[in-house]
């Protein structure tokens, strides 16, 4: 009887054991025959995407400085019809005034918001050269322009979006921040199939290193699809 | 004659071909796509603790082959703390992609061991970035899905904790059986089972049969 009662114990004792660690066997297989049908749906696409066309463009218009320092004709430092000069040369992706903006950005997928921000400007390939940092010229004090009246300072450029929309370029800088060239009326809220022009003006720098001897460079700007806000997705 | 001739039948050939490259060079795009919900760890991370986070899914929506990274930025609009870049780290630094092709890229969360705790929000964002062209401005496209996770105060519990806590309750009841059984062994409480002799015997006080 004794050894009953200690198998009864070692037995209920395993039972809770399996019980109360969780281990469990699953059920079996549903055995028996059965039929089945298959069902094709669609679905709307649930990824967030931006397309940008072209994948690079080139800077034309080339102009050389505004004032205080104002470059004349005579200054060997002022932009050409091909070169940006010094300081704060410009040159242009586009026309606003003429309508001309030929970068095509487009937003698919679930709604959400357009972004942008500019990367460093890099020499081509072995040039040498110190890269430019994008620069604000109004607030963001971490990335303001250190030029004199807001503009670039040693190293530094700017970079203005616009659209046929936009009534003045919008500047930006290495920071993401919404595109309001997007949509005008609607801030950067974007939806799906939402589709904007824009064009570029770029400024260059007050100064570069003297060692510098690139003569090619790249700007970057990148357009981002960002989600709705966490608040927007608890709606 | 015979020149002229040549390019007669050439010419069609040529300008259907220019016709055909031009367009295909003109809508050149470079594009990035990332899925629309939010990566999110079920439950807490703890300080001092490495977990994998869900993996992500990215997709080349350009009509070139892309190279294709994900990194994490801060969330434009704010909202909980930031995560530090070097919080997050992919299973590769980037996945090739030709066009219309998707791929999961995995990600593992390290929790420095002096993290605050708290809620944390950033973006995951996908990249598609190509090697420089000569000259002007070279434009790229991104797509970013919100991260989203927390951190727990207490430190991340180690092996033996884990496995203490796992079977913390099935050693107690074991052990309570086991003193159970040795105090009705050691007290002489006996059951009485009395059952009516069917004929071949006798139950004694036991229980037990004879004959």
């Amino acid at each position: 009887m004794r050894r009953l009662l200690v198998i009864a114990a070692i037995v209920v004792g395993g039972f809770l054991v399996i019980h109360l660690s969780g281990v469990s066997a699953k059920d079996p297989p549903p055995g028996g025959h059965s039929g089945s049908t298959a069902v094709t749906f669609n679905t709307i696409q649930t990824y967030r995407t931006m397309t940008v066309s072209p994948t690079a463009v080139n800077c034309g218009h080339y102009a050389s400085g505004t004032t205080p320092n104002n470059l004349a004709s005579t200054n060997p430092n002022r932009s050409t019809k091909k070169a940006m000069g010094f300081p704060w040369g410009t040159c242009a992706v586009g026309d606003r005034v003429n309508g001309k903006d030929p970068i095509t950005i487009s937003y698919n997928g679930m709604q959400g918001y357009v972004y942008v921000h500019a990367g460093w400007a890099m020499p081509n390939g072995n040039e040498v050269g110190t890269p430019w940092r994008p620069c604000s010229s109004a607030g963001h004090r971490a990335v303001a322009c250190t030029g004199e009246n807001g503009l670039p300072g040693y190293n530094q450029y700017t970079v203005r979006n616009f659209s046929p929309q936009s009534g003045t370029a919008t500047q930006i800088n290495g920071n993401n921040v919404c595109d309001v060239n997007f949509q005008p009326t609607r801030g950067c809220y974007a939806k799906r199939g939402d589709t904007q022009r824009e064009g570029l003006y770029l400024r260059g720098p007050s100064k570069i290193p003297g060692t510098d001897t690139a003569q090619s460079w790249t700007a970057w700007v990148i357009w981002t699809a960002e989600p709705p806000s966490v608040a927007d997705n608890d709606k | 004659m015979h020149l002229r001739g040549l390019f007669g039948t050439l010419a069609p050939a040529v300008l259907a071909g220019a016709l055909v490259a031009v367009p295909q060079a003109a809508q050149a795009s470079v594009g990035v796509g990332i899925q629309a919900g939010p990566v999110r760890l079920p439950g807490a991370a703890h300080p001092g603790q490495s977990v994998a986070l869900p993996a992500v899914s990215v997709v080349n929506v350009g009509t070139r082959p892309e190279s294709i990274r994900v990194t994490v930025q801060r969330d434009p609009r704010g909202g909980g703390r930031p995560v530090p870049r070097s919080w997050v780290q992919p299973g590769v630094p980037s996945v090739q992609l030709a066009p219309h092709r998707a791929t999961r890229i995995s990600l593992e969360l390290v929790v420095p061991a002096g993290a605050k705790p708290g809620a944390y929000l950033s973006d995951i964002v996908a990249i598609a970035s190509e090697q420089l062209s000569a000259g002007g401005a070279h434009l790229g496209a991104g797509a970013a899905t919100l991260l989203e996770f927390r951190v727990a105060p207490d430190p991340a519990p180690g092996f033996w904790s884990s496995v203490f806590t796992q079977s913390l309750w099935a050693l107690l009841v074991v052990i309570l059986l086991a003193v159970v059984v040795f105090a009705v062994r050691r007290s002489g409480l006996r059951v009485r089972v009395e059952r009516k002799a069917a004929g071949y015997g006798t139950a004694d006080e036991y229980g037990g049969w004879h004959a």
